[in-house]
């Protein structure tokens, strides 16, 4: 039984391990972050720069937003709402990332690369936003490197006359995405060690999609 | 639809077998890496797929007198099916009678929070605590999420026309799922983590 299940860990052990953590590749001044795998010396992983929103299959910006009113307001603005939506995807600032691909393939042409997977990923909503926010269910957990990840904000009287302002001009809002990997740090003895690293990249809502964008400009 | 039988037909057959899924080694095949794909730490040519999220599934909505207006919607977990054939022949040529599972999920939430209440007067598809769907069901290649909204008169005038104009609401459920992480000398420690998949709500385009 033991030799049958220790033939199933090698069989299964092939080709995919866990990354160096401690031993990012890319050149220096890259925006990105490639480690080796610690077994597979053809296997690369790559992490996220940052989150950006993200474009459906039409090439359209995964955003929208309406605003409302509370019932019994009237004409005043202070009952004014925003309902905001949208869906973030990762940004890997692919031509950096191509340049480095480009660049290991010329020494290691069978190489492969894989996003780096999360063992958990969750988005952290800056406190700084909350004094222009109703609600929002933003600080959602997420999933892996390649999946969308959803933010829904309801603005307040202040938000919509600032964060709604701001993002029809092209500037960014931001909070955080956190995302945690299971690798391996290279030491000497043992060679490599478990370890459990959190990272945080910036989730960007802004940019120049929604530069006058028809529903902030309402 | 195909691909979705073949999967959940050898997800039952396989069921003696498998074990738990590895759950921090992404194994998609190249070119396939916007799929997750975890193998089973005991069976070699078992492997677990992840949906990329919810979409929707149904919309209906009706006029009443006293509630207005409701509407009934169900989410399904969300596979790319073709992505599904193309992990389906990379398996097949490389491994020796692979077999698919869908990963178990534990505390399984729709997480709507109270981002809905200012358009409803109440939403059923919680009914106990929070955030916790009561209707999860299996039909037995899938697993659904219904909800019903009785829309008061903001989410009458307001959010339906906004739906209607092909916009959409955005969501996530939330899951644990028990697996195993594999550690640097190939052994095994079980772990359970807690995932996050994107739902969004909107308006069929045919209505």
């Amino acid at each position: 039984m033991k030799t049958l299940l220790l033939a199933g860990l090698i069989f299964s052990s092939g080709l995919y391990a866990a990354p160096i953590v401690n031993k990012n590749i890319a050149t220096k001044g890259s925006k990105v972050t490639i480690w080796p795998d610690h077994l597979d010396s053809n296997q690369f992983y790559y992490a996220p720069k940052s989150l950006k929103l993200a474009k459906d299959e039409n090439g359209k910006v995964m955003f929208n937003a309406f605003e409302y009113k509370m019932p019994g307001c009237g004409l005043l603005k202070q009952c004014r709402l925003m309902y905001m939506n949208s869906f973030f995807e990762v940004d890997f600032a692919e031509k950096d990332l191509n340049d480095q691909i480009a660049a290991i393939m010329q020494s290691q042409p069978k190489a492969k690369f894989s996003p780096i997977a999360y063992m958990e990923s969750v988005v952290i909503f800056s406190n700084l936003l909350k004094p222009f926010i109703a609600d929002h269910n933003c600080a959602s957990r997420g999933g892996q490197a390649m999946d969308l990840v959803p933010c829904g904000l309801i603005l307040n009287k202040k938000g919509i006359e600032k964060i709604a302002m701001m993002l029809s001009e092209g500037l960014p809002v931001t909070f955080n995405f956190n995302y945690t990997i299971s690798g391996v740090v290279e030491g000497e003895n043992p060679r490599y060690r478990n370890e459990e690293r959190i990272y945080s990249v910036g989730v960007n809502m802004g940019g120049e999609d929604l530069i006058h964008h028809p529903d902030l400009d309402q | 639809m195909k691909a979705l039988f073949i999967l959940f037909l050898s997800f039952f057959f396989s069921i003696s077998t498998y074990a738990l899924p590895v759950v921090n080694e992404n194994i998609a095949p190249p070119g396939l890496q916007n799929m997750v794909v975890w193998r089973d730490h005991q069976s070699p040519s078992h492997f677990y797929i992840l949906p990329k999220g919810f979409r929707r599934e149904d919309y209906y909505q009706w006029g009443f007198t006293i509630h207005k207006e409701l509407i009934q919607v169900s989410f399904r977990q969300d596979f790319d099916t073709e992505n599904i054939y193309k992990i389906q022949d990379y398996f097949y040529k490389n491994t020796k009678y692979p077999s698919y599972g869908e990963v178990e999920f534990e505390d399984f939430n729709l997480n709507l929070g109270s981002m809905m209440d200012n358009f409803v007067t109440k939403k059923t598809c919680y009914n106990y605590v929070e955030t916790t769907i009561a209707h999860l069901e299996y039909d037995g290649d899938n697993r659904y999420v219904h909800c019903r909204f009785y829309l008061n008169e903001i989410g009458m005038n307001d959010l339906v026309p906004f739906l209607q104009k092909g916009k959409f609401l955005a969501y996530s459920v939330s899951a644990k799922i028990k697996g195993m992480k594999r550690l640097a000398d190939g052994s095994y420690i079980p772990v359970t983590i807690d995932v996050g998949f994107p739902l969004k709500l909107n308006y069929p385009k045919s209505k």
